[in-house]
């Protein structure tokens, strides 16, 4: 959002310098000043006694992955003193379970995580209150247009997604939000001619494999404060914009909302990541800055932990719209995503498909194709669960 | 080529012609209807002798003498016999052929006028002419100054010199008077006056100013008196002026680290779009960088963009950008000269740490209307002038303003159809001279700037400005000034992104001053000048505001600061030997904060935060909340090793009470600037500096290199994550520390000639400490680090080539390193998503920059008599087409981290810009 801000204050002057002259390249990082942090991603809610706290180390700039901490010692303890044992998943290494019972999930308790490293260091964070978080009022949405920040003159339109907050002075005036969708999507062609061990087969239409169901994190840092507003009120906070170059609003999107109610501090720190990596670096931002959570190390006071342990209650909304609800002008008439590619005769394509590619599934001869030739299509086109969906119906897709 | 010229009048009218001895020598000579030159080739040969004459004298002489073993100087009379001409000798070897007849006629055409002390105090326009009348190039005026009664004795008499545009009468600054034998001279001061303690006699003397034909004269002085010597613009070697004014300046004036420019001087160089900016050409001098291309803000050896004062005029200028900081709001066609105190600073000037800007503008032409003007694809400017009452009273209007709003309403993005750009500029400058010992001024200077964008972000401001400046001479050697200043800068900045956080800010600042400065000539050798000035600031930083029916914004009133900060200076400059000049000067000033105004106490173990307040004192309206007094010591010393050499050194002392609260890399046009208050100190820097200069008058050259070292301290700063518009209090979102720089420059110049321009090149740091007693008062954990505008390496070349009159190329070359940035060291992940952990502040750079510009001036035809001359100018900015990253910034994706390097201009931008004056190529 503010980075497209930017880059459009200095566009608009260039428009009016008479050229568009600017541009955007990659920038190849240099890695050399790597320190290697302890990171926490801890997040404890009060909607479900299951609790997951993840640790890893950071890693190369350059060269990013996940590098998780294993076998620590890891206990979450609340206000009362009371100890919550986390014990690692063996399937997901640095990652951490623990239960922490719904008798303690009160608003106004707060937690604290302390653990151990297998080479003996010992890490703790402050406490954080477990707050009361506010219902969310609503969330609706409009019909836009987005601009390419690049290029000014292509613009993508879709849909964008909005919340409104409407609490009292009892809540907090932090607020983050946590981002879900869900859509529907479809492949191309149903399964009727394949390819199997040189046998060329057709069946009746099958659609078994042709409407998948996806969801997705939002990964955009949603947070707001009302400390400035008169009110603990905010109206039309801007979640995302989906565009129309997907399938996303072709069939049914969903978008589910998780808010919480955050302390200042978490709020200081989130925004301060928010800052630091969602803008644009231009010369009317503020410097990045070095980002301190809420952990400290207690064998080593100057070494400084990454991360934060979040501790909220949730509040949750979903809003699903329909194709028949949004402008049909949204929507391509035509498909765009697949095509049938049409086969050489010498090819041996065909021919040296493996086994487990069998069987390899074909398109319907394009209208103005060869009737006697072949054409062939990414096989995501026919079985839908390719690109990443599952089949199954969500539930909150049955009431349409 | 003209081989005769100063030697005859001196030789004639003083003596020196008959101390004979090699004309004695005996020679023999063969000679039958020879050309001149002939004898004179074959004669110099014979005799080592140098004939001084004029060849087109002797085209159609011929000679005839055929003698053995007699005199030489014989030989010459007889040889002379039967042509118009005869000769002198002059000490040691020269023979100067002249008219037989000039010894009788030309004389009393040359006499000048003799007047005494008294009399040259009044001297008036009517004695004008006298002087001039019939005046031709290569000729040179006589000027007596003193009572015709004979030299008494030998003591040195003061002499005074007045030297002003013939044009407009306006007094030259920075005009010299040199007198080659005795090698010495001096410039003229603000008022075009300057004053030289001669002994009585006869000298020739050339006065030369930028832009204006040398004058040559012989000064007959017989006792102290003053005159006036007009000079007329040059216009055909421009660029030999200037570097002949420019030269002595830099040898002459003690002051280490000052850059005089004048605007004649740099106006073929090329700019972006066409628009000449007198702020982008400061930066091709050495120890003054911006952080970027296109923003706006300077940064005078190491210091930050607050910390340089502009004055336009008499005026303080509180925001110097029009469109975000691309272009200036100092329009160019209004600045005569502009100089850059950046080392030495004299004591009159104060308030700011790292340098004063000083435009001085244009005045009237006193005879007659004239108009100029110019359209380039951003913007057309227009100024008129002339006079108001004949001799006495002239004025000058310009006006410019941008016309690109019509581009955006065509364009095919609805954001930038729904966008909107508009900056304009006004100034006025009326002089009204009552008679020699007084006169009195008014300019008045204008700028606004409106920016839209998308209707979501909106940008108004505005500079306002009045000064009004009566001068008076009380005797030649006592001249006063008193001005009365007003200043405002205001912005009104709205944010609809949000509809429920929109906003409305208004602020301003308003600036009224008293100063009055006398300067004192004790003797030729002492000089000394004191003042007084005050200054009311009021401010009001104003009221955040909801904007619109849906906004929920909570009013946020930042409050009214109001202060005085008066000051006394002396300025003392005194020549102690022919060599040695000190000068010494004091600045005292006293910084009041007025209230009405309450104050919170912290908790002084917490960090200042509002939980942390324990009481808060409430100051009554006119009450003072605080006081500092700052006394600032300004020293400088010129040893001149030999007329083309010196050394300088300086030691300089600032202040400042005026903080630009900006938490990004560049000044915003919603940085608000804030007064030194209960909690915030004044800034104060210290800088010692030192110089060497040479000029090479064989190749036309003058080289200076500076060394300097400034610290600075209680320089304000954010802290992370510190925002101006939701707190009201300053002190919970600032810290003040220290800032150090150093660093050496070397320039080298040549105004002469067919090619000329400077390189420079610079080597300098600048490093920023914020260490506090608790680690809430520290910026980067107290750990020194290298400011944003920290660049090692600039080398600027300006070059210009002059093929003809009407063809000129200019050419633009930029190096520097790259800024200092802070980048991710480590990727982390939270929730499948990654953040980056940054470095400390500043401890990588962006790759460096580097960048050339060309612009081809071709001025129309060159007719002496036409109304309106115009010229074309073709300039092509970043020729290369080198992106040169303007920004490097990372967005956070699905896995990892991207970074992106955004740059500006990365192609060559072509412009062609459209000037036109009324009269001639030389017209002005």
């Amino acid at each position: 959002m503010k980075q497209k801000q930017i880059i459009k204050h200095t566009v608009l002057v260039l428009f009016i310098l008479g050229t568009l002259s600017s541009c955007i390249d990659v920038y190849e990082l240099e890695g050399d000043g790597y320190v290697k942090s302890v990171v926490v991603d801890a997040l404890i809610t009060d909607d479900k006694e299951e609790q997951i706290i993840y640790l890893t180390h950071s890693s190369f700039a350059k060269d990013p992955n996940l590098r998780p901490i294993s076998k620590a010692d890891v206990v979450v303890i609340d206000k009362g003193g009371n100890i919550f044992e986390f014990n690692e998943l063996s399937a997901h290494k640095g990652a951490y379970i623990g239960i922490i019972p719904f008798d303690f999930l009160v608003f106004g308790n707060a937690f604290k995580i302390s653990f151990t490293t297998v080479s003996g260091k010992e890490y703790e964070s402050a406490f954080e209150e477990l707050q009361a978080c506010p219902p969310i009022d609503s969330i609706y949405y409009e019909i836009n247009n987005e601009y390419y920040p690049q290029n000014s003159d292509e613009s993508e339109r879709g849909v964008e997604f909005f919340l409104d907050v409407k609490a009292n002075e009892q809540y907090s005036r932090y607020y983050r939000w946590l981002i879900e969708e869900t859509y529907e999507y479809h492949a191309t062609w149903p399964m009727y001619k394949f390819m199997a061990a040189w046998i060329r087969s057709r069946i009746a239409p099958d659609y078994k494999w042709f409407t998948c169901y996806k969801t997705n994190k939002i990964f955009t840092l949603s947070l707001a404060s009302t400390s400035h507003l008169d009110e603990n009120v905010y109206l039309k906070y801007p979640l995302l914009f989906v565009n129309n170059q997907t399938q996303r609003l072709y069939f049914r999107y969903s978008v589910l909302v998780k808010q919480m109610s955050i302390s200042k501090s978490a709020y200081d720190y989130w925004e301060s990541l928010r800052s630091n990596n969602q803008t644009s670096g231009g010369l009317f931002d503020s410097q990045p800055q070095k980002t301190r959570g809420n952990i400290v190390c207690l064998s080593n006071p100057d070494e400084t932990p990454l991360g934060y342990f979040n501790v909220s209650s949730i509040q949750t909304k979903r809003l699903s719209i329909n194709v028949d609800d949004i402008n049909r002008e949204l929507i391509y008439d035509h498909d765009v995503w697949c095509v049938a590619r049409f086969l050489p005769p010498e090819s041996t394509f065909l021919d040296d498909l493996s086994r487990e590619q069998w069987p390899f599934y074909l398109p319907p001869t394009p209208e103005d194709g060869d009737p006697g030739g072949t054409y062939v299509a990414d096989q995501s086109c026919f079985d839908c669960r390719l690109s990443g969906g599952i089949l199954e119906e969500p539930e909150f897709w049955k009431n349409k | 080529m003209q081989r005769i010229i100063l030697f005859i009048l001196s030789s004639i009218l003083f003596g020196g012609l008959y101390a004979q001895n090699i004309v004695n020598d005996t020679i023999s000579v063969h000679f039958l209807n020879s050309s001149m030159s002939e004898f004179v080739e074959n004669f110099e040969h014979k005799t080592g002798l140098k004939f001084i004459y004029k060849e087109d004298w002797l085209k159609t002489t011929s000679i005839t003498v055929n003698v053995d073993n007699v005199p030489i100087n014989e030989v010459l009379e007889k040889a002379l016999f039967r042509t118009p001409y005869t000769y002198i000798f002059v000490e040691p070897n020269f023979i100067i052929l002249v008219f037989k007849e000039s010894f009788v006629n030309k004389i009393p055409f040359y006499d000048g006028i003799e007047i005494s002390y008294e009399q040259a105090e009044g001297l008036g326009q009517q004695d004008k002419n006298k002087y001039l009348k019939g005046r031709q190039p290569d000729e040179k005026i006589v000027i007596n100054i003193g009572n015709g009664v004979k030299v008494v004795n030998s003591n040195k008499v003061n002499i005074q010199a007045k030297i002003i545009d013939i044009e407009n009468n306006d007094p030259l600054i920075g005009a010299t008077l040199f007198i080659e034998k005795l090698k010495t001279g001096a410039a003229t001061g603000v008022d075009g006056n300057l004053t030289l303690s001669l002994y009585p006699g006869i000298y020739s003397a050339e006065v030369s100013s930028i832009g204006m034909a040398t004058v040559k004269c012989l000064l007959n002085i017989k006792s102290s008196g003053a005159f006036k010597i007009e000079m007329v613009k040059e216009v055909r070697s421009i660029d030999e002026v200037t570097v002949n004014a420019e030269q002595k300046y830099k040898i002459r004036g003690s002051e280490v680290g000052l850059d005089k420019i004048a605007i004649k001087s740099v106006k073929e160089l090329p700019s972006l779009m066409g628009e000449k900016d007198i702020i982008k050409i400061s930066q091709m001098l050495p120890g003054v960088v911006s952080v970027s291309e296109g923003s706006s803000g300077i940064n005078v050896r190491g210091g930050s963009a607050d910390q340089n004062m502009f004055y336009i005029g008499n005026i303080p200028l509180y925001n110097t950008s029009h469109l975000f900081g691309f272009f200036s709001a100092i329009n160019s066609t209004v600045v005569k000269n502009f100089s850059i105190y950046k080392g030495h600073v004299p004591a009159k000037f104060g308030g700011r740490l790292s340098s004063i800007f000083d435009v001085e503008t244009r005045t009237g032409n006193k005879n007659k209307f004239f108009a100029q003007g110019g359209i380039s694809p951003i913007s057309a400017n227009i100024s008129a002038e002339g006079p108001i009452v004949k001799d006495k009273g002239t004025y000058v209007v310009s006006a410019r303003s941008s016309y690109s709003d019509w581009i955006l309403q065509r364009l095919p993005n609805d954001d930038l159809r729904n966008s909107s750009v508009f900056f304009y500029d006004l100034s006025g400058n009326i002089n009204y001279e009552f008679d020699e010992n007084n006169s009195l001024s008014l300019f008045n200077y204008y700028s606004s700037d409106f920016f839209n964008l998308n209707k979501l972000n909106e940008y108004y401001y505005s500079n306002l400005g009045s000064g009004l400046n009566y001068f008076h001479r009380f005797t030649s050697r006592l001249k006063s000034n008193v001005s009365l200043v007003y200043a405002r800068y205001n912005f009104n900045s709205k944010d609809m992104n949000n509809a429920t956080e929109a906003y409305s800010h208004n602020y301003s600042l308003q600036h009224t001053e008293a100063k009055a400065s006398l300067a004192w000539l004790l003797s030729d050798k002492h000089s000394l000048s004191f003042g007084i000035n005050s200054i009311l600031y009021n401010i009001n930083r104003g009221i955040i505001e909801p904007y619109g029916i849906n906004s929920k914004r909570s009013l946020n009133n930042l409050g009214k600061e109001n202060a005085i900060e008066s000051a006394m200076f002396v300025d003392d400059s005194y020549e102690i030997t022919k060599n040695l000049k000190v000068y010494g000067g004091v600045r005292f000033s006293v910084f009041n904060n007025i209230g009405p105004s309450d104050v919170y106490l912290y908790d002084e173990n917490l960090p200042r935060e509002y939980n942390a307040i324990t009481d808060t004192l409430s100051f009554e309206n006119g009450k003072s909340v605080v006081r500092y007094s700052n006394p600032e010591l300004r020293l400088a010393f010129d040893y001149e090793l030999s007329s083309f050499n010196s050394i300088k050194f300086s030691y300089n002392e600032m202040s400042q009470n005026l903080f630009l609260l900006s938490n990004t890399y560049s000044v915003a046009p919603t940085d608000q600037w804030k007064l030194s208050d209960y909690y915030i100190e004044p800034a104060r820097s210290r800088q010692i500096s030192g110089g060497y200069y040479q000029n090479i008058i064989s190749m036309g050259l003058s080289v200076s290199s500076e060394l300097y070292y400034k610290t600075s301290g209680n320089v304000l700063e954010f802290k992370d994550g510190a925002n101006f518009i939701n707190t009201k209090d300053v002190e919970i979102m600032t810290l003040q520390g220290d800032q150090e720089a150093y660093g050496a420059e070397f320039m080298v110049a040549k105004d002469e000639g067919k090619l000329n321009g400077w390189i420079s090149y610079a080597y300098s740091r600048s490093f920023m400490k914020f260490k506090g007693e608790q680690p809430w008062e520290e910026i980067n954990d107290g750990i020194v680090y290298p400011s944003n505008f920290d660049k090692p390496h600039v080398l600027n070349v300006v070059a210009n080539y002059k093929f003809n009159r009407r063809i000129i190329l200019s050419s633009n070359l930029l190096y520097s390193t790259g800024r200092p940035i802070t980048l991710p060291q480590s990727i982390y992940f939270m929730n499948g998503s990654s953040y980056a952990d940054y470095s400390d502040r500043n401890e990588y750079r962006i790759p460096d920059y580097f960048r050339m510009d060309l612009s081809l001036t071709i001025e129309g035809n060159l007719k002496a008599n036409k109304k309106l001359h115009s010229s074309w100018s073709f300039n092509v900015y970043n020729l290369t087409g080198r992106k040169n990253p303007y920004t490097v910034y990372f967005v956070s994706q699905n896995y990892g981290l991207q970074g992106y390097q955004y740059s500006v201009i990365g192609v060559p931008v072509i412009t062609v810009s459209w000037n036109f004056k009324l009269g001639n190529y030389a017209a002005d």
